[in-house]
């Protein structure tokens, strides 16, 4: 049986030859895949710290901010409105360009983004990356923005409104307040990109572009101007209280002074006619806007009163004049304005130019 | 059916030939291994650095930078911010130069007229690939003021202040700005205004390790005669809006009635009511660069002829008496004057008078002093 023997036993070489040549070229393989670039594969690597982050702003534009947020680290939202984080506060009317990753190592990255209007208005930002079991996971997605120096005791972006001064937003592009006729924003396109502070605090950026009123806004202004003077008028007291720019004397004194003479407030009758309204020009002031007087207002008293220092009622009359002191004209809600005066100095309508300035 | 095993002996052919195969495969390993890239040494990491500034490519330039800034700061690096009369002629380790993981690299840029020599840190990543990344290359720039321009001008590339901060500038550091090494002009040839100054030209890197940054001011402006006429324009304007006003302060403006005007006593009217302003004559204006901290709220707008702007009202006299009075006023260009900016168009943007503040509030307006000299009153 030596044939058969020598038969398997060069088949056995044969294996063994194969199996070294194979090895050899293995070897040689592996070494000239030490040289070519390391193919990703697509399928078997986490996404990459700029692959997130475009995934998560095509989450933002695809206007779902749930998905986009689980590309993101979990954050605390305390300290600031999540009112605008709803998918109607969101837009596509934005693009995400020069996606840059900057710095990345095995634990954190940093991919810069720049994100742009529609009307080109464009800002730069950085978001933050940690490695997690997960993948790659966003430490800034949101952004702190204080609006709470505006006249405007309200946030209206991109049609959804709140009352909160401080609020968190994703990054994007917004329309500002552009659900108001009344208002003219200087930036009218509020690009937020992402930012913190090298702590990644959030760092809290501050919405103060100019705002003036428009035609709509000035014509509104005045009626309500209107109203508020004719609502002060309708008291038919001398010294109309609340809130209102005038009066005919000194309620702490109990005394009307008027051009002709003083008279005792007690137990007398008045009436307030608006000849003129004042007109008002607005100028834009940290948390309001200055109200600048450029007419005063008339107004007409006649009453029955007794003098001073004398005995019996007598009538009397005299023209006023609605200064508007120190106004100060906020937005409390999108279409209404609130008027406020140095109260201290409105009493003196109607008396002597003296007394005035 | 087993198979027949094979013989014994013949077993000692598999470890030789294993043992064979991997020795003829070392050499080959050992030279691919050789042949694997290499990442670049800290001078080749320089060198293309720099090539890629020539390139105006400038994220593949900031690929080699280890700390990039963002957002305002990071403005000027732009490819229009980058000049090209100029390249690197030079870069090698610098004399003591630093340890394995951390060193400096000499670097020589030539202008053609110029050369600086300067020295920028190099640094091994921390990422373990064996690669170098420049720690800070870039050059700090201190804008504390473009006053009286509302833009950046950096080469060819003018930054428009309101690009920079669209929704206001409140909370965020202005005036510093980060360049890539390179050959600078600043504010060069601002439109619509002349300099008699020589530009301010920087060339880097600088010889100092850890350079302060360099401060950049707007040279002394001269305004010729098209851009005053603008300004002049202006002027007229804001004063017809002014006399809109029936008041003796109208805010904002460059002209104001005391509480009483007339020549003496007992002829002095306190105003009342009535209050009508009108421009007789509009003034004209003359522009100047005072230069220093004057100009930080623009250039202030002088008066070569302060122009009439009549006041009528009815006043009070002391005796009770009511009376009209008539006066013509000019227009202040005292303390508080109006001021003018000039934009990246070179139009100006002339300013009611203002005054600095303090705190939240940077400017305010101004409250002009009486403007109205003794005049005669009349009875009413």
């Amino acid at each position: 049986m030596t044939a058969p023997a020598d038969a398997t036993a060069t088949h056995r070489l044969r294996r063994w030859l194969g199996g070294a040549a194979g090895l050899v070229v293995l070897v040689l393989l592996a070494a000239s895949a030490i040289q070519r670039p390391a193919v990703p594969l697509a399928h078997a690597e986490p996404a990459s710290p700029s692959a997130v982050v475009w995934n998560y702003l095509a989450a933002l534009r695809a206007g779902d901010p749930e998905t986009a947020l689980g590309y993101a680290d979990s954050i605390s939202l305390l300290g600031a409105s999540q009112d605008l984080l709803v998918p109607a506060a969101l837009s596509d009317d934005w693009t995400a360009s020069r996606v840059v990753a900057r710095q990345q190592d095995d634990q954190t990255a940093i991919v810069d983004v720049t994100i742009t209007a529609t009307d080109g208005t464009a800002q730069q930002g950085r978001f933050w990356l940690a490695a997690s079991d997960g993948g790659w996971r966003i430490l800034n997605p949101l952004v702190q923005v204080n609006f709470g120096r505006l006249p405007m005791g309200f946030v209206e972006l991109n049609g959804v409104t709140t009352e909160a001064e401080l609020v968190w937003l994703f990054p994007g592009a917004y329309h500002a307040y552009g659900a108001s006729d009344l208002l003219r924003v200087g930036a009218p396109t509020y690009v937020v990109a992402p930012a913190a502070t090298f702590d990644l605090q959030p760092d809290v950026r501050y919405y103060l572009p100019t705002v003036e009123l428009t035609e709509a806004g000035v014509a509104a202004l005045h009626d309500q101007l209107r109203d508020w003077i004719d609502g002060c008028a309708a008291t038919g007291e001398p010294f109309p209280a609340g809130n209102c720019p005038f009066g005919a004397g000194s309620a702490e004194e109990g005394t009307i002074y008027v051009l002709d003479g003083w008279y005792d407030a007690n137990g007398a009758t008045v009436s307030w006619q608006v000849v003129t309204y004042p007109q008002v020009r607005l100028a834009q002031a940290d948390h309001a806007f200055a109200g600048q007087l450029m007419v005063p207002g008339e107004l007409r008293i006649s009453g029955t009163a007794r003098p001073l220092y004398e005995d019996g009622p007598e009538q009397f009359a005299s023209r006023c004049t609605v200064w508007l002191r120190d106004l100060s004209i906020t937005m409390p809600e999108p279409d209404r304005f609130r008027f406020d005066v140095d109260l201290d100095r409105a009493d003196t309508a109607c008396g002597s130019a003296q007394f005035w300035h | 059916m087993s198979s027949p095993s094979p013989p014994p002996g013949r077993r000692w052919f598999a470890a030789p030939l294993l043992l064979a195969a991997v020795l003829a495969a070392l050499p080959v390993l050992a030279a691919q291994w050789e042949r694997r890239p290499q990442p670049p040494g800290p001078v080749e990491v320089v060198e293309r650095f720099f090539a890629a500034i020539a390139d105006r490519d400038v994220d593949r330039a900031l690929s080699y930078v280890s700390t990039v800034p963002y957002g305002p700061e990071a403005a000027l690096l732009h490819p229009d911010a980058i000049d090209d009369g100029w390249r690197l002629v030079a870069a090698r380790p610098a004399p003591e130069a630093g340890d394995s993981y951390e060193t400096w690299v000499e670097v020589t840029v030539d202008d053609g007229g110029t050369q600086a020599t300067g020295f920028l840190e190099v640094t091994e990543a921390d990422d373990g690939s064996g690669g170098w990344l420049l720690t800070d290359p870039l050059v700090d720039i201190d804008v504390r003021s473009v006053a009286p321009l509302t833009y950046l001008q950096v080469n060819d590339l003018i930054v428009p202040y309101a690009a920079l901060y669209p929704a206001g500038a409140v909370g965020v550091p202005v005036g510093r700005y980060q360049l890539l090494p390179g050959r600078y002009r600043f504010f060069h040839q601002p439109p619509g205004l002349l300099t008699d100054a020589p530009p301010q030209w920087l060339l880097t890197p600088a010889v100092d390790r850890h350079p302060e940054p360099v401060p950049v001011a707007v040279p002394p402006l001269r305004i010729p005669e098209p851009t005053l006429a603008a300004v002049q324009l202006q002027v007229n304007a804001l004063l017809d809006e002014c006399v809109q006003f029936r008041v003796r302060e109208p805010a904002g403006c460059p002209f104001a009635a005391g509480v009483e005007v007339g020549p003496t006593e007992p002829d002095t009217v306190r105003l009342l009511r009535d209050i009508r302003w009108q421009v007789i004559e509009y003034p004209t204006v003359e522009v100047s660069d005072p230069g220093g901290r004057d100009r930080e709220l623009g250039l202030p707008i002088g008066l070569a002829d302060p122009g009439r702007i009549r006041l009528t009202a009815t006043g009070e006299r002391d005796s009770g008496e009511l009376a009209t009075v008539s006066v013509d006023c000019h227009v202040s260009a005292g303390l508080d004057p109006m001021r003018v900016w000039f934009d990246q168009d070179g139009q100006p943007l002339v300013q009611q008078p203002l005054v600095a503040g303090v705190g939240l509030v940077s400017v305010f307006p101004a409250i002009v002093e009486d403007t109205c000299p003794p005049a005669a009153g009349g009875d009413r």
